[in-house]
């Protein structure tokens, strides 16, 4: 029998029933009712006919019922297919033909317009009162399961978003390297405030239910007073959030969050400043930053807490199963300290995007996964990143493209020619940077950031224009960076 | 453009925080009517608070502790114009 990682996962809950396993601003489940919740939802896939290998879409935004939908999902060997409930057209027409879903879970929100001809699976009730214990046999697992337990989505900053298989291998692997350095244990509550069909809400989840420990999470927007409630209200002990939530976090300090005692900072470059306020502000507080892809399963590399101090900066060091190299472009390891393409490999590496040949020619070889993030080794083998190689980064966690930027800018009457690039920001890690030949008078920056927002998301907005006589390029269009800046020096910024 | 009991101190208000919202995040927003939803809808995400409230804080002359800040505080052009009512004393 291969791996199923909801057996796993389903086993630890049926030890303690009583203990809490799952909730958020609405609903609580102990463990006897998470298990009976997901039985019920895992029989009424069955009665559909759906079993192993079986396609099935399941849609976010609707609480802490799609986790049940989740984990019935893989109890039967069907593969989830994780979308957002806003899904685009295009996204969502892809996804069916990849997938060839045939079902959809969606209960709790409008069922997206893609996915409209798909036979619906109505939910269980939204809060079960019975509180008796379930035995693992009553739940109907399939007897062998594929190696597929689901599909997510990049975000899609360079077109449609690009689909990554998550097996339950790499899953449980992924879950047991991170669980034995997070160290939850039994009486912690963590909650996440990212949308759950994020790989971060998924690795928590299985880390934290694994461990013993209860899950908490939250999807609505949040700001820094509704954060600070939720933490407060749930009397949550460990928080997984973005460097954006760790800056809250440092503004607020222990007195205004005293339950809290550990947090986990993932998804993007978390500033030592903020590490520092941290610190100062929570006596004892166990910090842990991590690096993580959704092509990798989750969070792949970490820094212990214990090293903060003398390795501030850097994303610590890789999972068990998972090793990174630090390889210049002729494809040879570079020495300790000097920066190079950050490669992953190991037996729960990355197999590639579905159905994107194309792509993975690009980024999978002998040598492992090439990510996109530039990055270096010290001495002691723990790794720092240097931001993306790609044009490809992160603003207050947000993936941003240059590229999508400039096609816009490139897009409107006004513009000549433009490139972006990204500027290391204090508050946002990276914010991009437009620098603009007009083709007549230059736009007032209202009158930009209003034609923009008609084809971009808030976070590629640009933070900076700068207004150049033209944009320097050689001979292959290629832009000249050295001259460029000559150029913005002269205008002078 | 509605006015309050404060008459045109609150038109004021209401104009300012429009402008903020074109000047600093492009939106078109002497289209958007005072009870839609800016950040819950999408139309501004969480990354924008912070530089909201700083605008805020230079047009209005107010102190804004982000801390107490909550979603229903500033999600409408309303609710915006309430909080800085408010903190204004």
């Amino acid at each position: 029998m291969r791996d199923n990682i909801a057996r796993l996962v389903l086993a630890r809950l049926s030890v303690d029933q009583t203990r809490p396993a799952m909730g958020d601003e609405a609903v609580s489940l102990t463990r006897a009712q998470l298990l009976r919740e997901v039985r019920d939802q895992a029989r009424a896939l069955v009665d559909q006919g759906i079993g192993a290998g079986d396609y099935v879409v399941i849609v976010g935004g609707r609480g802490i019922r799609y986790w049940v939908d989740v984990f019935a999902a893989w109890v039967v060997g069907a593969v989830a297919v994780c979308v957002e409930e806003t899904i685009e057209a295009a996204h969502g027409a892809a996804v069916l033909d990849l997938t060839s879903a045939t079902h959809v879970l969606a209960a709790g929100v409008a069922t997206p317009e893609s996915f409209a001809g798909l036979t619906e699976i109505a939910a269980g009730p939204e809060a079960p009162t019975d509180t008796a214990p379930v035995a693992l046999s009553e739940i109907p697992f399939a007897a062998d399961v594929p190696d597929l337990a689901g599909i997510i989505f990049t975000s899609g900053t360079t077109g449609l978003p690009k689909p990554v298989p998550l097996s339950h291998r790499a899953l449980l692997l992924n879950a047991l390297g991170t669980g034995e350095r997070l160290r939850l244990n039994e009486d912690d509550r963590l909650l996440t405030a990212t949308p759950y069909r994020f790989i971060s809400s998924i690795s928590h989840i299985l880390v934290t239910l694994m461990s013993g420990a209860s899950y908490w999470g939250i999807e609505r927007r949040l700001m820094i007073k509704d954060l600070l409630d939720v933490l407060n209200g749930l009397e949550i002990t460990a928080f997984g959030g973005s460097p954006f939530h760790m800056q809250y976090i440092a503004m607020a300090g222990a007195e205004r969050l005293p339950h809290l005692t550990w947090a986990m900072s993932s998804g993007d470059h978390l500033r030592t400043e903020v590490i520092d306020q941290i610190l100062e502000k929570f006596p004892g507080f166990r910090l842990h930053v991590a690096y993580g892809m959704a092509e990798l399963g989750g969070r792949f590399c970490m820094l212990p807490p214990e090293r903060l101090a003398d390795k501030k900066g850097s994303v610590g060091f890789p999972i068990n199963g998972l090793e990174i190299v630090v390889l210049d472009e002729d494809r040879t390891p570079c020495p300790p300290g000097e920066i190079g393409d950050v490669h992953v490999r190991g037996h729960i590496a990355f197999t590639g995007y579905l159905g994107r040949e194309d792509e993975n020619a690009k980024v999978l070889s002998e040598h492992g996964f090439l990510n996109g993030d530039k990055g270096y080794a010290d001495t002691d083998g723990f790794i720092f990143l240097a931001g993306r190689s790609d044009s490809v980064f992160k603003r207050s966690g947000l993936k941003v493209s240059a590229q999508v930027i400039a096609d816009a800018l490139l897009d409107l009457d006004a513009v000549r020619d433009a490139w972006v690039t990204g500027l290391a920001d204090d508050t946002e890690g990276m914010v991009p940077v437009a620098y603009i030949a007009w083709e007549g008078d230059a736009l007032a920056q209202p009158d930009l950031l209003k034609a923009l927002r008609a084809e971009l998301a808030p976070n590629h907005l640009p933070a900076k224009v700068v207004t150049l006589p033209e944009i320097p390029r050689t001979g292959s269009g290629k832009v000249d960076r050295r001259r460029l800046r000559a150029l913005a020096e002269d205008a002078g910024t | 453009m509605s006015k309050g009991p404060e008459g045109e101190n609150c038109v004021t208000h209401e104009a300012k925080i429009r402008h903020i919202l074109k000047a600093e995040f492009g939106l078109d927003a002497e289209n958007l009517a005072t009870d839609a939803p800016i950040f819950s809808s999408g139309l501004l995400d969480s990354l924008s608070s912070m530089k909201l409230l700083v605008a805020l804080e230079a047009a209005f002359g107010i102190k804004i502790s982000p801390l107490d800040v909550s979603l229903e505080d500033v999600d409408t052009i309303a609710q915006i114009d309430a909080s800085v009512a408010r903190l204004k004393g």
